[in-house]
């Protein structure tokens, strides 16, 4: 029973999330989050927190190919008890019109294979078999189950474009890099784009010349080596992300730590 | 003298880089690339404003 209950939720979330996500634009995609928030808690999951982001998708005919990322932390619920799911996982598969999809995620330790086609459809719902098998530490678990969804919350890809229209790195590879923060540090700032920080050096070397030629030369100097480190390493400054982080009292060299958390290349 | 116009020209030369950063930064949102050369062009301007002025407060010091 919590092995079903789970299993629809992370198929339904895997799937209305990530082609929602795709289909959404940045500023609209937070009000879709709650959405299958509340399509979740209807489940009997209570999510804390949700973070995906969609790395590719093509649309070929009525269906629509995907791969990202999903992080997630969530709470299941089962006569009383509390099971908590946390991943994060790459994702990929594919989405059809009718309702049918095909998702594997791999993660640490963790493969899952989930796959959905439609088995009948009425005017306001469609029921599918749902079939999932999980590798988990070596160990092969394999299920399935039939799963009735109201046609409302099913994403709607018949307006998605054929290619990626999103500003997503579509034909790029996402390199993620290890963490080199020493235990305790705090993250401060988090996916940080490099390009924000290179214009907004720039825009404020600019006003700081109005208070001051040492501020100015300063910050100036800051956005120079900014705009030169893209230029020397030969990538696009919109691809790449960084992680700030405090870093605690035994290491005084270096009290904030600017790490690059992934890039595109 | 030039001397007296040396404040009205960093304050120009300022004033057309934070016009050139704006028209790259307008050129990166709707198309996802920027000149590179047209940036350093900003800097260009960016040191020269702060060249003029520390002529222009030297200068102001000397009289």
């Amino acid at each position: 029973m919590n092995g079903n209950i789970g299993m629809r939720a992370l198929s339904t979330l895997f799937a209305v999330l990530l082609v929602s996500v795709a289909m959404v634009p940045a500023v609209a995609a937070q009000s879709e989050k709650h959405f299958e928030e509340e399509l979740l808690q209807n489940m009997g999951i209570k999510v804390n927190s949700i973070d995906t982001e969609l790395c590719d998708y093509k649309k070929v005919g009525d269906t629509i190919f995907f791969n990202g990322n999903v992080k997630f932390d969530a709470e299941s619920g089962i006569s009383g008890k509390f099971e908590r799911i946390c991943a994060d996982q790459q994702v990929s598969g594919y989405y059809s019109e009718n309702g049918s999809y095909h998702i594997e995620s791999v993660g640490t330790n963790y493969r899952s294979v989930i796959d959905a086609q439609v088995v009948s459809e009425s005017s306001d719902a469609i029921t599918l078999k749902v079939e999932q098998m999980v590798v988990k530490n070596g160990v092969v678990k394999a299920s399935s189950d039939i799963v009735t969804l109201p046609k409302t919350e099913s994403p709607d890809i018949s307006d998605l474009t054929s290619t990626s229209d999103i500003g997503l790195t579509s034909d790029k590879t996402k390199i993620d890099f290890p963490s080199l923060a020493p235990s305790g540090s705090t993250l401060v700032f988090n996916d940080v784009k490099y390009s924000d920080l290179m214009w907004g050096t720039a825009a404020l070397a600019a006003i700081a010349m109005l208070f001051g030629v040492l501020p100015g030369v300063i910050l100036s100097l800051v956005a120079v080596a900014l705009q030169a480190i893209p230029d020397h390493y030969d990538f696009e400054p919109g691809d790449c992300y960084l992680d700030i982080w405090l870093v605690p009292e035994p290491h005084p060299s270096a009290p904030i730590l600017v790490e690059v958390d992934y890039i595109y290349i | 003298m030039i001397r007296n116009y040396l404040p009205l020209l960093w304050k120009l030369v300022l004033a057309l880089a934070v016009i050139l950063l704006v028209a790259n930064f307008y050129e990166y949102t709707q198309s996802g690339h920027y000149d590179s050369p047209r940036q350093w062009l900003f800097f260009a301007l960016l040191f020269t404003s702060i060249i003029i002025r520390v002529i222009s407060q030297k200068a102001t010091k000397n009289t």
